[in-house]
């Protein structure tokens, strides 16, 4: 029969450690000797106990001596023999009771023993198998951005050019260049001098820094933003000027939001605008129909009428003597800068 | 030619056929043996080898046999007197 150099019982470099408990060691370690057998560390533990190591290649060697020794009862802990486990039960090999001995496998050890053990133990070479490669398959997914640098003040134009160019969360990195999508990130925004996009494990990091020399123009002429949508107001940053209202307050068509005046000390200056305010703004759709399913219809409709980028909508269906109305709301961010 | 060639020249060995044994003692610590045929007794105290020809006891402290094969036997301990027989 071929040999199966494959076989992890092949593998040099890993020893097995034999407690063995009985009488007459000598002629044991004597019959293991003249076996061909390679004994290392042989051991007295106690009176009538030894313990010693021989290499995994050879175990069968031994068990086969041992056993026309009529050496006894084994205790192979990591993993029980199930041919001697059989013999055992059928009486080949005699009982403890019989002849004395204790022959218990303690450990396995080696230079090479986690290669035998990986080749012992498959599941764990199929797991490990499978969560190397779980690993790097999940670690090509984009799960988060990170905006660093100066320029992370431009974050929203940024975001907007990324979604223009397909990238979001849950896309792959692969699918794209960083460096090109650097380029393209400095090229789209003028306020920038520097981009760069990094992969930090399953973030995109993009380091944004502003140019000293900006190409927009700023107007120094606005006194005061005005809101011209009734919504909340959803974020508020306010560079110049004395912000009117916070984050959260209802806000009604032509209602100031920034007012270009400073009060310091009882002197009140007047000064441009320079600030960005975001309202989460409405907007209503009535649509009539026959019929009474008819919703994404309506919402398509609205939608389409609007054409903004809608954060969510809510719809709303009455019976009418026409058939029945249909109620679409959108709500969509309305975004005015000053500056 | 190697060191324990020249001391056999030196000692008017060469012209002798190959020793049947040699043992080979390093410090206290252990002990290198060839041609041994049995491991006649062995404990922690006393290990009594036997060679192609008479035997050797080895006495200690803490002795245990580091590797055994195919005639060759090394022990290793506190190695305190060795005494061929």
């Amino acid at each position: 029969m071929r040999k199966n150099y494959f076989h992890p019982k092949n593998l040099d470099g890993v020893y097995s450690v034999y407690q063995i408990e009985g009488l007459n060691q000598d002629r044991l370690i004597k019959n293991l000797k003249n076996g061909g057998l390679t004994l290392y560390n042989v051991k007295k533990i106690a009176n009538h106990k030894m313990s010693l190591e021989i290499s995994v290649k050879q175990d069968k060697n031994f068990f086969a001596i041992v056993e026309k020794m009529c050496y006894t009862n084994l205790e192979l802990k990591p993993k029980i023999d199930k041919k001697r486990k059989k013999l055992l039960k059928k009486g080949v090999i005699a009982t403890k009771s019989e002849c004395g001995y204790n022959i218990k496998l303690t450990r396995v050890h080696g230079k090479a023993y986690p290669l035998y053990y990986l080749f012992t133990h498959v599941g764990v070479l199929i797991g490990a198998i499978i969560f190397c490669l779980g690993a790097y398959h999940v670690d090509d997914y984009i799960f988060s951005f990170e905006f660093t640098g100066s320029g992370n003040v431009v974050e929203n134009r940024v975001v907007e050019y990324l979604n223009s160019v397909g990238v979001e969360k849950g896309k792959r990195f692969s699918e794209f260049d960083l460096n090109v999508l650097a380029d393209g990130i400095l090229a789209e925004n003028p306020l920038l001098s520097y981009a760069g996009c990094l992969k930090r494990g399953n973030k995109m990091v993009i380091e944004l820094v502003l140019a000293k020399n900006g190409t927009d123009i700023l107007d120094e002429s606005i006194k005061s933003l005005s809101s011209d949508v009734d919504g909340v107001v959803k974020e508020l940053k306010v560079y110049r000027g004395t912000p009117l209202v916070g984050v959260g307050d209802k806000v009604s068509a032509g209602d100031l939001l920034v007012d270009g005046v400073i009060s310091h000390k009882d002197v009140q200056i007047e000064t441009n605008v320079l600030a960005k305010v975001v309202v989460l703004a409405e907007f209503n759709y009535t649509f009539i129909s026959q019929f009474d399913d008819r919703e994404t219809h309506a919402e398509l409709l609205a939608i389409e009428s609007l054409n903004l980028p809608v954060e969510y909508s809510k719809i709303t269906k009455q019976p009418d003597k026409d058939g029945y109305l249909y109620t679409v709301t959108l709500y969509y961010n309305r975004v005015f800068v000053a500056g | 030619m190697s060191f324990l060639e020249s001391v056999k020249e030196i000692i008017g060995l060469e012209q002798f056929p190959a020793p049947v044994f040699r043992a080979t003692i390093i410090g206290d610590v252990a002990g290198f043996f060839e041609g041994v045929v049995d491991v006649q007794t062995w404990s922690d105290e006393q290990i009594v080898i036997r060679l192609k020809k008479g035997g050797f006891i080895i006495n200690g402290k803490n002795l245990y046999l580091k590797k055994y094969c195919a005639g060759d036997l090394v022990v290793c301990g506190k190695i305190t007197s060795t005494q061929r027989i």
